[in-house]
């Protein structure tokens, strides 16, 4: 399988700090894959680097073979990387439908009517919605829009930041039928993780994040059984592991 | 029935005002409201374009409709070349980095106002236009302050209507609303900034081309003006822009009928009453969340 995102060596972190190390990662077409890690492992960190909202401080970024360095965040998302960002970063005072156009602002007509047909078909709900302005949405629903949005863009790569954060058991469920559905459609998943388990149990293969660093890299089904990932939660240091 | 038309009067003149304030503040509101970056060399910009159409009409006779045309293209490219040049430099997600903006156009104010004074000197000049009175009924109206109040509410309902119902304006909108959101949508936020300042400028540039008739300017009057229009935008909720109506109109009415009920001294300190009154009772503005960009 052709690799379709490549980071190689990456560092980088904030201000000066640097917060990820020497990560090296790949994820092949059509593979659904988890990062896992504990809050502030550097997780979300990697995903800004990916996406160009931070500086490199070392290594390559290739996306389809291209090296990323010089692309600015909006042509890394052209290039198509759809990206639902932690917080999810909606504009709260537009309704669901303008938010969902904005996604496909540079599509003609015709292509947006299909777009947006295409979101409704995989959140039936937000159909019914989609005059509602996404403020007065609940936390599942604002997902489900923020997912949608960067379905929009007409990604061949989706990668999610903490889709879960925030969400009750049963709504996670829900969210995580849907990027089944999606990767069930021929679309590359890379998902974020704090929630080790929803994660794990959607994705085929699994990183676990340890302070920036990738500790480990497995098939998803081994990583759920494993009572060491529990550990790089913990943190190794804690008498709690160790005992 | 004398009462009931001196109340009239006060009360379509206070709008009038509040019409021309409001046109005063747009530019700031919109920089604001989508960058988050207090301009606090606004006021200069009104003045300078003032003084501009001042020279305009020094040289030849030319009136606003000259004057707001080469007033609004010109400072248009200023505000191009201040966020290329300056503001664009300023991570704003880096620590202090709104204050690092503040501190920016405050020096860039400095600079302005004292490049006007070299050319225009220090004291107070208008420009002799649009002086007769109008009769509405029985009422009396400088016809100054009606065409400015008419322009300037003609001018913020296209704004209103560009952000709403275009393209471009729904991107400026989502911008404001979430620039995160609005770069995972492929926009270029950094060039929707560059717009946005540009045309924040260019606002303050027509506003002060066409006020310039009605309220004379001097080189050093931008920092009060930058004060007026700043107390406005907070009013109505900052970044908002029903609110800033709503705020500009209560201004103009409070104003007009505090000078004529108690002198025009008192009348500015009512206003700032009433400004810190709000401030304590609803700190986001009249309207809260509703009507944000």
């Amino acid at each position: 399988m052709p690799e379709l995102l490549q980071l190689q060596q990456v560092s980088g972190g904030y201000h000066g700090r640097t917060v990820v190390h020497e990560v090296s990662l790949s994820i092949a077409e059509g593979e659904a894959v988890a990062a896992v890690g504990a809050n502030g492992a550097g997780k979300t960190t990697l995903l800004r680097l990916i996406m160009g909202q931070l500086p490199l401080s070392g290594g390559q970024v290739f996306f389809a073979g291209r090296d990323l360095a010089r692309l600015p965040p909006f042509e890394r998302v052209r290039l198509g990387i759809g990206y639902v960002p932690e917080g999810r970063a909606l504009f709260p005072e537009m309704t669901v439908e303008e938010n969902l156009e904005i996604g496909a602002y540079r599509a003609s007509r015709a292509d947006l009517r299909q777009r947006l047909a295409y979101i409704y078909q995989i959140f039936p709900k937000l159909q019914r919605l989609r005059q509602t302005r996404c403020r007065l949405l609940s936390g599942g629903e604002q997902q489900m829009v923020t997912v949608g949005r960067a379905l929009m863009t007409h990604p061949r790569l989706l990668i999610l930041d903490e889709p879960s954060t925030g969400l009750a058991p049963r709504v996670v469920g829900e969210l995580y039928q849907a990027l089944r559905a999606l990767h069930a459609g021929g679309l590359t998943v890379f998902v974020v993780e704090q929630n080790a388990y929803a994660a794990l149990r959607f994705a085929q293969r699994g990183y676990v994040f340890e302070d920036g660093h990738i500790t480990r890299v497995a098939p998803a089904a081994e990583l759920l059984h494993d009572p060491r990932l529990v550990e790089s939660y913990v943190g190794r240091a804690s008498p709690m592991a160790s005992s | 029935m004398l009462q009931l038309q001196t109340y009239l009067l006060l009360l379509l003149t206070g709008i009038m005002w509040g019409g021309v304030y409001l046109l005063m503040a747009s530019g700031l509101n919109l920089i604001y409201g989508v960058m988050k970056v207090v301009n606090l060399a606004h006021g200069d910009f009104i003045v300078v374009a003032g003084l501009l159409a001042v020279t305009l009409y020094g040289a030849f006779r030319a009136g606003p409709a000259l004057a707001i045309p080469v007033a609004t293209l010109l400072f248009l490219l200023v505000g191009g070349l201040v966020y290329r040049g300056l503001l664009a430099r300023v991570e704003t997600t880096a620590p202090q980095g709104e204050l690092r903006t503040l501190l920016i156009t405050f020096g860039l104010s400095s600079i302005i106002s004292n490049i006007a004074l070299l050319i225009w000197g220090g004291q107070y000049q208008s420009v002799p236009f649009f002086q007769s009175a109008v009769h509405l009924g029985a009422l009396f109206f400088p016809e100054s302050l009606l065409v400015s109040s008419l322009l300037a509410f003609a001018l913020a309902f296209a704004v209103q209507l560009w952000l709403t119902r275009t393209r471009s304006g729904r991107l400026v909108r989502a911008t404001a609303q979430s620039e995160l959101g609005a770069a995972s949508c492929g926009l270029n936020t950094g060039r929707i900034r560059l717009l946005t300042f540009a045309l924040g400028a260019a606002m303050a540039g027509a506003a002060g081309a066409l006020t310039v008739v009605l309220i004379p300017v001097q080189a050093a009057s931008g920092g009060f003006m930058t004060v007026q229009a700043f107390t406005l935008i907070a009013l109505g909720g900052l970044g908002n822009y029903l609110g800033a109506l709503l705020a500009a109109i209560l201004l103009g009415v409070i104003e007009v009928s505090s000078s004529y009920f108690l002198g025009a001294s008192a009348a500015s300190a009512v206003i700032y009453v009433i400004f810190i009154l709000v401030l304590i009772v609803r700190p986001q503005g009249l309207l809260g969340q509703r009507g944000r960009i």
